[in-house]
């Protein structure tokens, strides 16, 4: 089974790095795993995911209702509707997909979507909320255990 | 007494804009103009950073054109050290830049800009997308343009580190070589760029230039700006987007001034106003007269109708007969036709392929030699490089360590940032009469900034992401008339 994490967000833009350091930690506990991580469009996420039977994606998640240090376990059809596909950066993993079937490219059988709640959608700096590096820990297991149960399975 | 009618944010472009067209009593345009709300503030997070950081800091600026972030931090690194990189490192970042030169562009035609033709203007908003583009070239051609995007990334991948923000970048020279597999496999993939760039100008000329209704919208007066025009030339005055002479011509088409990324602050001003986040850069010799066209207005736009404005010519062969066509079919130089910028990309992407064959097939690229490291003690270093959406500066100070003190980055699309309030203007003036305004007028006066390409800066989203837009209609006294959302 090939498998890749993605971590999604921006290093230097306080909690929006979140996807990208939950993606390395676990990557050093699934070492059979790929690794991507940045800021990367739809198109990127299209091309990143070909050939893969698992892909793990993780990101920082703020929406009104959203609490800071809870994990969102998310599906494609949350994305569907919210996509807009006229523009780069309005065209979410859902349009990726859908322009990947359409084209008749190889989809992963497996797609796992983590949005990692946060208080400050984009401080710059290169640190953590010190409640949400507290919580980091525990999120990286919680999240192991889900992707353990997919390999399992 | 004015109504305001927002288009909040701008559809198809990198980073968040908002447009705002105020109309008077009689529904006619009195003003409009785009609003930047996001604030970038990486020269302020710079400070106190090692200098040596900065290609891999300011990349993260954006996600979609990282690589001319990177490699114009690279070079003010060069300048900043006192250092050259080596011949085979010269060479090993500009075939890796005109590759990223040719994906970018390639991106923009099919994806962003592209739709508005070969879709067309008119058609419904759910079409005007990069699906409705495949609709129309076809599948296959839809699988072309993903297949020779993922090889051409795949080589800014191998050579970079990472396709979105690459790490090779270091002063004096690059982290990595070009291997004779490498070498073997990407004259293979230059090739097929070149091929795949003949088709596109091919796709351009059958969809755009034998329509009529295209060409009139292209040369007519809605989408044009008499304005001053800035691209990089190598020593001959032909476009070159890695390095060179920063080259300025006037509305005539005149050489006004022609110095080295070093003084640009000889040259280039950059004003502000209170309505938003984005600077104006303008003609410091011509001086800021506001935001109008001519000879006295020190407005002047960048990107490829900019770059082919400002040169004598393209650097390739084959680019420069479509050079030579575009200027004839268009009425001779300079051309001020702001829609004209979607033929100059596909000129440039034509140039840009020509280049990875001809760099690729170097054997000097293969040189192991690839960084010089006789450093001198930091102090100033000014990088200048031709980012697809125009000239970019990264201008950076330190003290003896290498520790930043101080840094002003004039990003690409912020040289046109005038000009493209004045494109905004003009179209909505000329196409919103009487109050009437429906999505189709509204995209049109969109297509009048799409064309510049623009890139606002923008970071990556939150999940799940969406940039939602919001066209405001107001009254006189500021009440909300009129919504528009998607």
């Amino acid at each position: 089974m090939k498998k890749l994490l993605i971590g999604l967000g921006n290093e230097y833009c306080g909690d929006d790095a979140i996807g990208i350091i939950i993606a390395k930690q676990l990557k050093e506990i699934n070492h059979d795993c790929d690794l991507k991580i940045g800021g990367l469009t739809a198109f990127d996420l299209l091309e990143a995911i070909d050939g893969y039977d698992l892909v793990v994606i993780v990101d920082a998640l703020h929406t009104p209702d959203s609490t800071a240090g809870e994990i969102y376990e998310l599906k494609i059809e949350d994305f569907k509707g919210e996509s807009d596909q006229s523009y780069i950066h309005g065209m979410n993993l859902a349009s990726a997909l859908d322009i990947g079937s359409r084209l008749k490219l190889s989809m992963p059988g497996s797609i796992k979507i983590f949005g990692i709640g946060i208080r400050h959608k984009c401080d710059y700096g290169d640190r953590l909320d010190p409640d949400l590096e507290k919580s980091l820990p525990e999120l990286v297991l919680k999240i192991n255990r889900i992707i353990m149960h997919v390999k399992e399975n | 007494m004015y109504k305001e009618i927002s288009i909040d944010p701008v559809t198809r472009l990198e980073g968040h804009g908002k447009i705002s067209i105020f109309l008077d009593d009689k529904g006619d345009v009195a003003h409009a103009c785009l609003q930047i709300p996001e604030l970038r503030g990486y020269e302020r997070f710079a400070i106190g950073r090692l200098a040596e950081e900065m290609p891999r800091i300011t990349e993260t600026i954006c996600g979609v054109c990282p690589t001319a972030h990177h490699f114009a931090a690279t070079k003010a690194l060069d300048a900043l050290y006192g250092v050259e990189p080596t011949p085979a490192a010269r060479k090993i970042r500009e075939f890796m830049y005109n590759t990223f030169m040719f994906e970018d562009h390639n991106l923009h035609f099919y994806f962003l800009g592209g739709p508005d033709f070969i879709v067309g203007p008119d058609a419904p908003a759910a079409q005007r997308n990069v699906l409705g583009v495949i609709a129309k070239v076809g599948l296959e051609i839809g699988k072309k343009v993903i297949d020779i995007r993922k090889r051409t990334r795949s080589i800014i991948q191998t050579l970079g580190g990472r396709v979105v923000h690459p790490v090779n970048g270091l002063p004096g020279g690059v982290s990595k070589g070009v291997t004779k597999e490498n070498q073997a496999e990407w004259k293979k993939t230059a090739e097929d760029a070149v091929e795949f760039a003949k088709f596109t100008l091919q796709a351009f000329d059958d969809i755009v230039l034998k329509n009529k209704t295209y060409v009139d919208l292209i040369v007519g007066d809605i989408y044009k700006h008499r304005t001053y025009y800035m691209g990089l030339v190598d020593d001959n005055n032909k476009v070159n987007f890695y390095d060179g002479w920063v080259r300025v011509v006037d509305p005539d088409g005149k050489e006004f001034a022609k110095f080295k990324g070093k003084d640009y602050q000889n040259h280039i001003s950059e004003g502000v106003e209170t309505w938003t986040y984005i600077k104006f850069p303008y003609l410091k010799n011509v001086g800021w007269k506001g935001f109008v066209d001519g000879k006295d207005s020190g407005v002047y736009r960048v990107a490829p109708l900019g770059r082919l404005n400002a040169a004598d010519g393209m650097a390739t062969p084959i680019a420069q007969e479509h050079y030579e066509r575009f200027y004839k079919t268009l009425g001779g130089k300079p051309v001020h036709n702001t829609l004209a910028l979607h033929w100059a990309r596909v000129i440039e992407a034509m140039q840009a392929a020509e280049t990875m064959v001809k760099l690729i097939n170097d054997p000097e690229i293969l040189d192991p030699n690839i960084r010089n490291m006789d450093f001198k003690i930091p102090k100033v270093g000014i990088g200048v490089i031709e980012a697809p959406r125009g000239t970019l500066y990264h201008h950076y100070e330190t003290d003896e360590q290498g520790r930043m003190t101080g840094a002003n980055l004039i990003v690409a699309t912020v040289n046109n940032s005038a000009a493209i309030n004045m494109s905004i203007e003009k179209a909505a003036r000329s196409l919103i009469k009487g109050g009437n305004v429906n999505d189709g007028l509204l995209n049109m006066i969109e297509m009048a900034f799409r064309a510049y390409d623009p890139c606002f800066a923008c970071a990556t989203h939150t999940m799940p992401g969406q940039i939602p837009i919001e066209i405001n209609i107001h009254c006189a006294d500021g009440a909300i008339v009129k919504t528009i959302k998607n």
